[in-house]
């Protein structure tokens, strides 16, 4: 039900066939969402962003073949994925990830939380609880983190994130409940309650 | 049913797979109830993190264009014609010298003249029975008999 009103939300299928002629349209729109799905998968901002142009590229490239099937970004997330996953498989990639790509730092990710009107222990213990997220998600495979990534930081629904991945829905599950006991086990005892 | 939320069935609450059974439990048990929110108020704040690490990593970096994102792939219509031109340009003149270079129809003549002569001496020379430096002893020997 959810998905059929974003759906509708997004625009009739013409409207969305429309945007892919806009490629400056579509990089201003989509870029950070293809990215951080590309840097979280793959701990390396340097190959998310080669990715993120890449997945655009191909995109212009292809819109003939889109249909209007799916949102825009599914179908761009669902490029994105594509690439990644050929690019994870090359002995290249796997040559320089062992050299040391450069990662996305924890406390750099937990550092762009809005400081907002809490007070500074809440604060502090906010940012350590994105560390355990991030600690949690190293556990995992790239793919694993893709998962999670599309259904808790994109927050798609399940038959969205099998339409991205190209993974059958058992599967998808399979990666989030281990992702999900994952993060459980990384927030330990102390992340029981939620912060004041 | 246990006495608390199994795993499985909180990872299905965070996923939105709800039971009727779960949900009740969920009224009744506080602790479950705060365990749940702490895992979604976690996973809030991952999500919220990274929102705006890919945000703030898109202003840092500057845009592609539509030029340079086409230039990969679509040749502007005057850069084809200046590569036409100048096909059309080295292709004739290459040719051009590289007949310049080859020798007339007569000296071809005289060298296939020459080759033959050479041919026809070294044919001569195997073809004779008796070697050149021999040849003498062999007319005493004809005079002797």
């Amino acid at each position: 039900m959810e998905h059929a009103l974003a759906m509708t939300q997004l625009g009739t299928c013409d409207e969305r066939m429309s945007e892919l002629d806009d490629i400056d349209g579509l990089v201003v729109r989509y870029r950070a969402q293809v990215l951080r799905l590309m840097a979280l998968s793959l701990d390396d901002a340097d190959e998310a962003a080669s990715i993120t142009q890449d997945c655009f590229l191909r995109a212009y490239v292809t819109r003939a073949q889109y249909r209007g099937q799916c949102a825009v970004s599914t179908w761009l997330l669902h490029i994105a994925y594509n690439l990644m996953r050929d690019r994870v498989r090359t002995r290249k990639f796997q040559f320089w990830r062992r050299a040391g790509a450069r990662g996305i730092d924890a406390s750099e990710l937990a550092g762009q939380l809005a400081s907002g009107a809490s007070s500074s222990e809440s604060q502090l213990l906010a940012r350590e609880r994105v560390e355990q997220v991030w600690a949690a998600l190293a556990e995992l495979s790239p793919r694993q983190r893709s998962v999670f990534v599309l259904r808790f930081v994109e927050e798609m629904e399940l038959p969205e994130i099998v339409a991205a991945t190209g993974m059958n829905l058992a599967t998808v599950k399979t990666h989030l409940y281990r992702a999900l006991n994952e993060v459980r086990r990384r927030m330990g005892d102390g992340g029981k309650g939620p912060l004041a | 049913m246990s006495r608390h939320l199994k795993p499985e069935q909180m990872n299905d609450l965070l996923l939105g797979i709800v039971g009727s059974e779960t949900t009740a439990h969920l009224g009744a048990c506080p602790q479950c109830r705060s365990e749940v929110e702490a895992m979604r108020q976690t996973l809030g704040l991952f999500r919220s993190a990274a929102v705006g690490w890919s945000e703030g990593t898109v202003k840092q970096v500057a845009l592609p264009s539509k030029q340079r994102a086409r230039a990969a792939w679509v040749r502007p219509a005057w850069v084809l014609a200046t590569a036409a031109i100048l096909l059309a340009v080295i292709v004739p003149v290459s040719l051009w010298r590289g007949r310049g270079n080859q020798p007339s129809a007569a000296e071809a003549r005289a060298q296939i003249s020459r080759d033959n002569q050479l041919l026809a001496d070294i044919e001569s020379d195997v073809g004779e029975t008796t070697p050149t430096p021999m040849q003498p002893l062999q007319v005493k020997l004809q005079v002797n008999q």
